[in-house]
């Protein structure tokens, strides 16, 4: 591992924050009103904390070796073997993630503002920073989700000013079918915290190693302030009866901000809003990338991005994604997510009786 | 390497820039300010669009054209073949729906196009004219802007005066879909050749005509709903100062009304609902029919009160007659009393036609003018 590629405490913060919010914010609160109504949103708060939970734990099991890098932590941990088979699914989940994010956001892009270009080009114009981005390494991508974030509350403060519409008795009673419901939500909250898998990676490129455990912690209690505010925001504005007829809750709530010499600012703040996307698949890409170097130890590393790169274009050239296909494909990756946030921390423990 | 990277990415940018088929230039552009709806009297839909003409040869500043179709995006296709460039919907401003269109079922499906075309404006206007589009579109208004230009601005003027209630594409969508409210939208006439705001049309959780309120109880319709923001000057006629019957009667008081503040308290008793309104109405005295000071100031108040009341109450009264909820009071029934309202979320209406609600005023005189 090069010992001069550091990144601060800051930036491990921002990150984690920002691998988490994403394309899952913009649709947030209709998939919640669908599963529990407006009370859902208790669900979120028991969701931060359950992923914070995890974090910590893999935080405390990273801390057994520091320094290790992300194919020698798994071997050392679980023999040769086994280690790089787990590693290889690994890069080939966080590829698999960073594209589906990417051609979820570029479906957005063609929905909302360029309805008559064709979804490759879009994307060929994405690559381009990507590539950089991707290619520059993790302090690269570190600086570039420092320098973003102030955009994200931008548009934040921006959510305030639809509240001029809104009306309080949409969400009262608090809870209004009781508990149950809202138990079963957490599943769902849980999924829009994911991104946490990055932590295996991301630490040890960490300056203050000491301080890890208040980063996530912190991380974590930004994307849980987030999405409150957002879900809120959007069950105060919208009727519980017409939130479920709304895709993406969280654009359309924009388009009716209007001011004396401003109109349809939703298009403004959404192409600010692929910045803060583009952090998403940005970082999954760079660790899926990062994996699979390692594991074949692959010293011209741009030459497998460009290659990569060549293969997504032409998977959405031959697939033509749509919003039906992919949420199919996050449905299917964001359950995967799911049980390796939860399986990996297991198998690692079990790993490790059986080395002692 | 580097060179490499510099001519991939070249060609990248390349294949980029000519990409965008979106690109639209705005010479080219229709603007349609007036979108229009109606049924005509063989009972076809008619489309309307109405948008500024920026030449300096034209004569007539304003487009209008009128198509007879299913739907409004094909309209769009059939005005294109008429105007002088590309209609795009951004920027609308105002959706005229005719009077004989709610009268019919199902006419808010013709709308469709508008909630799922992310380009169009919903903060636009919808306003039902009384009477057919085609009269308000081949209106030749010769003291007024072009009406694309005129309408939106009359609009924003009455609803400054607090005459007329404003409805905005996305308030109307929230109103139709939630089953605690029904939806209400200001009313356009005709009048001597003229355009005018005549008041408030209310539709019934049918979604279909129900009754219209006339300019004076649109005012107490937004003082009852809380939501004034600009200026209201409300009349009164007090009959304990009327003084003889000839033409000047010295008995009408006149305020302005702002920051009301209402609180609704809530019941449920024995499958009825009750309501009790409690507007706290700061006022100031424009119009006095008697000479003011600290005593004579309290016996009109009262009898503002008094007067001001009965009004409110006959006008929640004639709601419940007509089964219109435009006061939104099912919203706050499933707020307080969520078990109830769950397993009759489909009845509100008849649940509403039995409730007793009240409406309390009180006024609070700040200022009184300068004269006594």
């Amino acid at each position: 591992m090069n010992g001069k590629i550091n990144i601060s405490i800051l930036q491990f913060i921002l990150i984690i924050f920002g691998v988490q919010i994403g394309i899952g914010m913009l649709a947030l609160p209709r998939e919640l009103a669908d599963k529990s109504g407006t009370s859902s949103w208790i669900a979120i708060i028991f969701g931060g904390f359950i992923s914070t939970i995890i974090s910590i734990t893999f935080i405390k099991i990273r801390e057994k070796a520091p320094t290790k890098s992300f194919v020698d932590f798994f071997t050392f941990y679980l023999g040769k073997i086994l280690g790089k088979v787990i590693v290889f699914f690994f890069s080939i989940y966080f590829l698999f993630m960073g594209y589906t994010v990417l051609v979820r956001t570029i479906l957005y892009i063609q929905s909302y503002i360029l309805q008559q270009t064709s979804l490759t080009i879009v994307l060929l114009i994405f690559l381009v920073p990507t590539f950089q981005l991707v290619s520059g390494g993790v302090h690269i991508i570190a600086k570039y989700i420092e320098t973003i974030f102030p955009i994200i509350v931008f548009v934040l403060l921006m959510l305030l000013f639809t509240l001029k519409d809104m009306n309080i008795y949409f969400i009262l009673p608090i809870i209004k079918d009781g508990w149950m419901p809202i138990f079963k939500t957490i599943p769902t909250t849980t999924m829009s915290f994911l991104g946490i898998e990055t932590i295996m990676i991301v630490y040890p490129y960490l300056k203050e190693k000491e301080k890890a455990i208040k980063g996530v912690i912190i991380g974590n209690a930004m994307s849980t302030f987030t999405y409150l505010f957002v879900t809120l925001i959007c069950f105060v504005v919208y009727s519980p009866y017409e939130i479920s007829r709304i895709y993406e809750p969280v654009i359309d709530i924009l388009s009716v901000l209007e001011f004396q010499y401003v109109e349809r600012l939703d298009f403004v703040l959404l192409s600010l809003f692929l910045l803060v996307i583009s952090k998403t698949w940005v970082t999954y890409l760079w660790a899926g990338m990062c994996g699979i170097t390692e594991l074949f130890n692959i010293k011209r590393f741009i030459i497998i991005l460009f290659l990569l790169f060549i293969v997504f274009v032409l998977i959405t050239y031959l697939v033509i994604p749509t919003f039906t296909t992919t949420n199919i494909w996050i449905n299917y990756i964001t359950n995967i997510g799911i049980c390796i946030i939860i399986g990996m921390p297991v198998i690692l423990w079990i790993g490790g009786l059986i080395k002692k | 390497m580097k060179l490499f990277q510099v001519c991939i990415l070249s060609v990248f940018l390349f294949i980029g820039v000519t990409g965008c088929r979106d690109k639209m230039n705005i010479e080219d552009i229709t603007m349609s300010l007036l979108l229009g709806l109606d049924v005509n009297e063989e009972g076809k839909v008619e489309m309307f669009m109405s948008s500024p003409v920026f030449s300096e040869e034209a004569k007539e500043k304003n487009e209008h054209f009128e198509v007879k179709t299913l739907s409004m995006k094909e309209a769009r296709n059939y005005f294109d073949s008429m105007a002088t460039g590309i209609t795009s919907g951004g920027k609308v401003q105002a959706v005229l729906i005719g009077s004989k269109m709610i009268e019919h079922k199902n006419w808010y499906s013709t709308l469709d196009f508008l909630y799922r075309d992310p380009k169009l404006r919903l903060n636009a206007d919808i306003v039902f004219v009384n009477g057919s589009v085609s009269d308000v579109f081949d209106l030749d208004l010769k003291d007024k802007p072009r009406l694309s230009i005129f309408l939106p601005q009359l609009l924003e003027t009455a609803n400054f005066r607090e005459v007329a209630v404003r409805t905005s594409l996305r308030k109307y969508y929230q109103m139709y879909y939630d089953k605690g409210i029904t939806p209400f939208a200001p009313e356009l006439s005709i009048v001597e050749n003229k355009l005018k705001m005549t008041g408030t049309t209310l539709l019934n959780d049918q979604n279909l005509y129900s009754k219209t309120l006339s300019m004076k109880e649109t005012q107490l319709f937004k003082i009852l709903n809380d939501k004034v923001e600009g200026q209201l000057s409300y009349t009164l006629a007090l009959d304990k100062f009327k003084k003889d019957v000839d033409i000047f009667r010295e008995n009408a008081v006149s305020f302005y009304a702002k920051d009301i503040r209402r609180r609704i308290h809530k019941k449920y008793k024995k499958g009825q609902y009750q309501y009790n309104i409690n507007l706290k109405m700061p006022i100031v005295i424009n119009e006095s029919p008697i000479k003011l000071n600290d005593q004579t100031e309290n016996s009109l108040r009262d009898e503002i009160e008094k007067a001001l009341e009965k009004e409110l109450n006959d006008l929640v009264k004639s709601f419940q007659e007509a089964k219109v909820d435009p006061l939104g009071l099912g919203i706050y029934a499933s707020a307080f009393n969520h078990s109830v309202w769950k397993k009759n979320d489909d009845k509100w209406i008849s649940f509403y036609e039995k409730a007793k609600i009240k409406v309390n005023v009180e006024i609070i005189i700040f200022d009184k003018g300068i004269s006594m």
